[in-house]
């Protein structure tokens, strides 16, 4: 078998039924060739006999009868008669010695029969009288008759009933050139014969129908496993890449196994998902202290320099060079100072102050203080807000910089008028507030970075915003996603769990 | 009115650099001291009528710094230079004996408004 175990399953099937298929075929083939031979030879052998005692007989009634001729001259019309007295003198003597055997005489134009001699040793009490035995007699060798007056030689037949063999010979008797009668000689072959040639038949019939059969449904079995197998190996192939590609749904065995597995697959992912996170959250709050520690060591410089600019300005009030050079360091500053306050933001832990709150009596203080800018930029608001949501649990400053943030990058997205829509709603055990423009909208790529901390697009932005919002909606529990198609709309959606 | 007398302690260069220069030009008569321990060895030779104390300075802190100035003279007022609006450090500075505090990065007018509201506080006492 060398590595037949190592070859695919497909392989091992086609071995195994190709060998169980040889040796089947090679003891059929002997079995055909060599063992059914014993009937031939058993048949030759009473043909043999037959032929043997038939040429006897024909041989003995020709010697008599020409004898006769010669003695008393033509028969004429009792030829017949003759014909009678010799065959039952010889064949009932043929018969005694060699019992089995049926002994019979057909005399041309007489249309009758005469027979000696038994085939079996066994009759039923009260049986078919002498005429109607030669009647049945009769029909049965017609044809074997018949073929021997139209062709004057002799012939051979194997005869066959459903449980009986039998062998026949016929030849004609010749007296002066013509043919005057048909002598015939039948013996039975034994009948265990016939019913064995018959049971090899059929069950040689049975033994290949069921083989077939068994070769079927284990070719389709086979099929039908490798189909799966492979089913399974392309499917896991698919996990490797991702987790969430599961195996599809099957029924038996296999079925459990894809089940155990998908379930270990999912058991996984969630790990990965978990680590993930950690890996994340670690990773963020190592950013976190690195960020304040530059943070706090920028504030000394920005104060020397924030210090000396203040020195300068009052000086150079009258050199309208000098004071450009001044308030541009002023702005600049305030750019820094601006950046540091964000940065210390995102690497500051969140406060623990949390209260109930009303999202919706938030967001319309909120929209109040905007609506100066909406107005400027020809921005329309489209602004629903149900009554009746449930409240959130919160740091209202907090959330308060998250929605402004999100009102203040949608505005910069549509400089030339749009629409800005702002929903809450309800959904399950979530309140979620969309943040919808109608802005330049965010490249695919883009999507997925926008949440990381110093991903900006902007030229004037720090790239912490997002960041920031994310930071602290995590910090609540919540959720921030975003969806976008670029040249047409921007919408992120917000979601608190409900308190 | 007699000369206001202030000691400016931080470890930083510029800053001492700075202070000294938009103090002087109030017509305060400014002392400096890059360290803690300097900051106490100047204060124990002067007369000083007011502290700007840094918070963050290698070897001594700011805190540290404050307590043994409170051990000595409790009554001089003393302005604590935080970080970004670093309001713990501010608080606990103030239960230390601080009289204000002023948050890194500021302006001098900030500044100079503090001292002004220190002083007047002090005299009104």
């Amino acid at each position: 078998m060398f590595k037949l175990w190592s070859r695919g399953i497909r392989f091992q099937m086609i071995v195994i039924v190709s060998v169980l298929l040889l040796v089947s075929v090679l003891f059929m083939t002997a079995d055909m060739l060599f063992y059914s031979k014993a009937d031939d030879v058993l048949i030759k052998d009473l043909e043999k006999k037959i032929t043997g005692t038939v040429q006897s007989l024909s041989k003995q009634m020709t010697e008599q009868l020409s004898t006769q001729i010669l003695l008393e001259g033509e028969p004429g019309q009792n030829l017949p008669s003759a014909l009678e007295k010799s065959f039952k003198d010889i064949a009932r003597n043929h018969a005694e010695n060699y019992k089995g055997v049926r002994l019979g005489i057909y005399i041309v134009n007489q249309d009758q029969i005469f027979i000696e001699g038994f085939l079996h040793d066994f009759r039923p009490p009260g049986g078919e009288g002498e005429k109607q035995r030669e009647q049945r007699i009769y029909q049965e060798t017609s044809a074997g008759i018949k073929a021997v007056v139209s062709g004057g030689i002799p012939i051979t037949k194997l005869g066959q009933t459903w449980d009986d063999q039998f062998i026949e010979y016929l030849a004609p008797i010749h007296l002066n050139s013509k043919l005057v009668a048909v002598v015939w000689a039948e013996e039975r072959v034994h009948p265990i014969f016939a019913q064995n040639a018959r049971t090899r038949y059929i069950l040689r019939l049975v033994i290949l129908i069921t083989f077939c059969f068994g070769i079927g449904a284990t070719l389709l079995s086979t099929i039908s496993l490798v189909k799966r197998v492979n089913k399974i190996k392309d499917g896991l192939a698919n996990m490797e890449k991702d987790f969430s590609n599961t195996l599809p749904e099957m029924t038996g065995d296999m079925g459990q196994i894809t089940n155990a597995i998908n379930k270990m697959a999912s058991g996984l992912k969630e790990k990965e998902a978990l680590s993930e996170q950690l890996r994340i959250s670690q990773n963020l709050a190592s950013l976190g202290r690195l960020v304040t520690d530059i943070a706090h060591e920028l504030r000394n410089p920005i104060c020397i320099l924030q210090c000396t600019a203040d020195l300068l300005e009052p000086k150079v009030k009258h050199n309208p060079e000098l004071n450009e050079c001044v308030f541009m360091f002023q702005e600049q500053l305030k750019r820094l100072n601006l950046l540091t306050e964000e940065l210390l933001d995102f690497g500051r832990p969140m406060p623990i102050k949390r209260g109930t709150l009303d999202l919706r009596i938030l967001l319309e203080s909120l929209i109040e203080t905007i609506i100066p800018l909406l107005q400027k930029n020809e921005i329309t608001l489209n602004f629903s807000n149900p009554e009746n949501l449930p409240n959130i649990i919160g740091n209202k400053e907090k959330l308060k910089q998250v929605f402004l943030n999100l009102f203040f990058n949608a505005i910069q997205a549509m400089p030339k008028a749009g629409v800005l829509t702002i929903q809450t709603f309800a959904k399950e055990k979530l309140i979620c507030v969309v943040v919808n423009d109608t802005g330049e909208g965010i490249s695919q790529e883009d999507q997925s970075k926008i949440f990381q901390p110093f991903f900006t697009r902007k030229t004037d932005g720090n790239g912490l915003g997002l960041a920031i919002c994310k930071k602290i909606i995590e910090y609540h529990g919540g959720s921030i996603t975003v969806e976008s198609q670029p040249g047409v709309f921007t919408t992120f959606t917000v979601c608190f769990p409900i308190n | 009115m007699s000369l206001v007398r202030i000691l400016i302690v931080d470890d930083e260069h510029g800053i001492r650099w700075a202070l000294e220069k938009a103090l002087r030009e109030e017509g305060y008569e400014v002392f400096k001291a890059a360290s803690g321990p300097e900051g106490l060895e100047v204060l124990a030779s002067q007369i000083i009528s007011l502290i700007l104390l840094d918070y963050k300075m290698p070897g001594m802190s700011g805190l540290e710094v404050l307590e043994r100035i409170k051990e000595t003279r409790p009554d001089l007022p003393v302005i604590f230079m935080t970080g970004h609006s670093s309001i713990p450090t501010a608080m606990d500075a103030l239960k230390v004996g601080a009289t204000a505090y002023i948050s890194k990065p500021f302006h001098l007018t900030d500044l100079k408004e503090t001292i002004i509201k220190v002083l007047d506080t002090r005299m009104t006492n």
